[in-house]
């Protein structure tokens, strides 16, 4: 069997990232961000109900006739007095940086009306302006420590894998990192999927598979590269690669499997954010499988050729 | 043969066994649960719903809301309230601020086990999140126990004055709160340790004193000792109190009302059910492929899995959607892991070696591998658990807590079990493991 020559066709692959890195830019621009009520904060409407109903309709309702708004509807039950008088309110959360219109505020109420039981006269209706609840302060700390761990994963590699020249392998781990990340805030602009707990959930999740999936097929690299010592690097990065094939798809057929029996499972019952979380995961599992394969280790076959060639040049 | 294998796999088998119905059912009365069992999981806000409660700032109890900065108190409660509910291991919630109206709404989840509706038990779990005030014990209560201590008595310093309160071993068996006070503080204490030299300053936090220390010498540093035979748990505590009781205005619960799950109504069930079929389709896939060590691998992640149930069950985390993401990504490794060993099996075995040394030689090859993924995936774990808030730390508690029990499973189940299993024949069958056997002794692909 003549085997894929993954070091000679890397660019191909390159150019393939490079690609949907640029329809990733391109939606960016059509689509945009869709923040939701936690990065962004918004208007909180609170509708007394007459009977119980299924707040992820009423709430996806309400989000057609905003155009485009994002809407957070749950439940929520006022004990007044003791257990027995409850009163059944819908809490609708609207992300925008503005608070709502007159115009729109008209047009939840109409949406409301038309569709559920809803008492738009009670006294316990309310209206509010709220903060987001992942806050400025929040996202800067979450940020920080994706950062730091970032940092010490390449001391870490760095230094564990110094026979592969450790800083080039712990840069090129970190560059497909980097790479799976892209595509996952990508996952979210495409499918215009809103920015909320689920990306947070998402990305940390992938940011771990990532680079587990990485430092194994290093970890082979690694050992190659000792034992053949005669060899040049295209080759050991192709041995290894092949080596760790059935690895790299068994883990992510695994992986996948699961994933995708959550997302089918969200969309049967038709619960929307298990849906999100469970779509994103699987293109996180597939561009993490895949950065390992094809974006690190001829990256670091090719830095470390470069760093070859520069020192011949040098010598001559 | 004379080596104890076959006792080896029994023991291991059972305890897997054991485990896993442990995770399963629990230990003890339902009531009084000695083993936290599945049923006994927190649910997470997001899947389950909760409490959702408007917190109104007290102005009243400092003399009123004049010159204060509204906003800037209600942003200090807020991540106040925030730090406290993840000391207590609630990382699934949603403080919101609302500007409009000046307050505070916390979605909270259902306390562990909590069926019905039960507003004052909810408001307990927020915690005393009220004012935190030195004052001075007024003579006729000294001696008294904490709860009997009237907050009558002069009032020298509050929480805006505190630092930072941490707990450090006393040396003796026992432990210490740290203190350490803001500039704006030193003063004000070294005055109340002057004026109550010989008598006793109480930590208030509302009306409740907390802790009232005897005050041997007045004390003008920015840092002050309180002794006392606690133990490690109950200086912790009070330093924490101490630390984060102290907001800058009390709040009191205006409303306290249920809240449904915030993914959707069905989402815990949906969540379950796709795990347990997940569990199975993956450990099928693993039969499958691999055979033999397949069904061994299958036994680990029941293994991963009832560890992690146990774990999340017994310290009262809650299952949310960061949680799950961060339970699938260490079963993915966790059968990563299994994977890793048993391909490198494979290619011992395809290099002609005999099973117990393809087994050794195999696991001594993947071992250097899992060893470095696992560390790498374990440093985010614990950088965001340190340094994350709310859901990002939920998701490294989770995940390192899930990385540790897979490296766990996979060096003593998969390993121990894999082992002792080649004292069984038909484990000598090469197609056991995946791999075709050819007439003359060798094998081959």
């Amino acid at each position: 069997m003549t085997q894929f020559d993954f070091v000679k066709n890397r660019k191909i692959f390159y150019i393939i990232s490079l690609c949907l890195f640029a329809v990733i830019l391109v939606s960016f621009f059509i689509n945009g961000i869709v923040l939701d009520v936690t990065f962004k904060g918004g208007t909180r409407m609170l509708f007394e109900l007459q009977q119980d109903i299924d707040p992820n309709d009423a709430g996806a309702l309400v989000e057609q006739s905003l155009s485009g708004k994002k809407v957070n509807a749950s439940i929520t039950k006022t004990y007044a007095g003791g257990a027995e008088q409850n009163t059944t309110m819908l809490r609708l959360d609207v992300a925008g940086d503005e608070p709502l219109t007159a115009e729109e505020e008209q047009k939840v109420r109409e949406v409301l009306k038309a569709n559920y039981p809803v008492n738009l006269e009670s006294k316990l209706n309310q209206q509010s302006s709220i903060n987001p609840s992942f806050g400025r302060e929040m996202l800067e700390k979450g940020l920080t420590a994706v950062l730091i761990s970032t940092v010490l994963i390449l001391f870490y590699v760095a230094w564990r894998f110094s026979i592969m020249s450790g800083m080039s392998a712990a840069v090129c781990s970190v560059i497909a990192l980097i790479h799976d990340c892209i595509m996952m805030v990508g996952t979210f602009i495409i499918f215009k999927l809103p920015f909320n707990d689920i990306f947070i959930a998402s990305i940390l999740t992938i940011i771990g598979y990532s680079i587990n999936d990485t430092i194994v097929l290093y970890d082979r690299i690694r050992e190659n590269s000792s034992i053949m010592k005669k060899a040049d690097h295209a080759t050991i990065v192709n041995v290894s690669t092949w080596q760790t094939l059935s690895r790299s798809i068994n883990t992510a057929v695994t992986t996948l499997i699961s994933v995708l029996i959550l997302y089918i499972f969200a969309a049967a019952n038709n619960i929307g954010s298990l849906k999100d979380f469970g779509l994103s995961l699987v293109v996180g599992v597939i561009t993490g499988c895949y950065s390992s394969v094809f974006i690190a280790a001829p990256l670091w076959y090719g830095w470390r050729e470069k760093r070859l060639k520069t020192k011949l040049a040098a010598k001559a | 043969m004379n080596d104890n294998r076959t006792f080896k796999f029994f023991t291991w088998f059972l305890i897997v066994v054991i485990l896993c119905y442990l995770a399963f059912a629990g230990l003890g009365p339902v009531n009084a649960r000695i083993i936290k069992g599945a049923n006994d999981l927190r649910t997470g806000i997001d899947i389950r719903g909760g409490i959702s409660a408007v917190m109104v700032p007290d102005y009243d109890k400092v003399g009123g809301s004049q010159g204060r900065d509204i906003a800037g108190d209600l942003a200090t409660s807020a991540a106040i309230i925030e730090d406290r509910l993840d000391a207590q291991g609630i990382f699934d919630k949603s403080i919101n601020i609302d500007a409009t109206n000046g307050r505070i709404i916390i979605d909270i989840p259902w306390a562990q086990n909590e069926t019905e509706f039960n507003p004052r038990k909810a408001l307990d779990e927020l915690g005393e999140t009220g004012r935190l005030t030195f004052r001075e014990v007024l003579p006729e209560d000294e001696g008294k126990s904490n709860d009997q201590i009237s907050a009558a008595g002069k009032e020298y310093l509050s929480g805006e004055d505190v630092a930072n309160a941490s707990y450090s071993s006393a040396g003796n068996g026992y432990y210490n709160v740290d203190l350490e006070f803001k500039s704006s503080g030193v003063e004000k204490f070294s005055n109340a340790t002057k004026e109550l030299t010989g008598r006793y300053m109480g930590i208030f936090i509302d009306d409740q004193c907390i802790s009232a220390p005897y005050v041997s010498k007045q004390i003008s540093q920015s840092k002050a000792i309180i002794e006392g035979t606690f133990t490690m748990q109950e200086a912790k505590s009070l330093g924490d109190k101490i630390r984060f009781g102290a907001l800058p205005v009390p709040l009191k619960a205006d409303t306290v009302d249920s809240i449904s799950a915030q993914l959707g109504q069905g989402a815990a069930e949906v969540a379950v059910t796709a795990g347990f079929v997940a569990f199975i389709a993956v450990c099928l896939f693993m039969i499958l492929y691999y055979r033999w060590p397949g069904v061994i691998a299958t036994l680990a992640l029941a293994t991963l899995a009832a560890l992690t149930i146990l774990f999340m069950s017994n310290l009262g985390f809650s299952i949310t959607l960061p949680g799950i993401g961060g339970i699938i990504l260490s079963i993915g490794m966790g059968v990563d892991a299994n994977v890793i060993i048993y391909e490198r099996i494979k290619e011992e075995l395809k290099a002609g070696k005999t099973l117990r040394a393809a087994i050794d030689t195999g696991f001594k090859r993947a071992f250097v591998s899992i060893v470095d993924s696992n560390i790498t995936t374990l440093i985010v774990a614990v950088v965001l658990t340190i340094m994350g808030t709310g859901a990002v730390k939920g998701f490294g508690i989770t995940l390192g807590l899930g990385v540790l029990i897979s490296f766990f499973t996979c060096i003593t189940v998969t390993k121990s079990l894999l082992a002792a299993s080649t004292v069984f024949g038909f484990t000598r069958n090469k197609w056991m493991f995946g791999v075709r056997e050819v007439k003359d002794g060798g094998v081959k692909a």
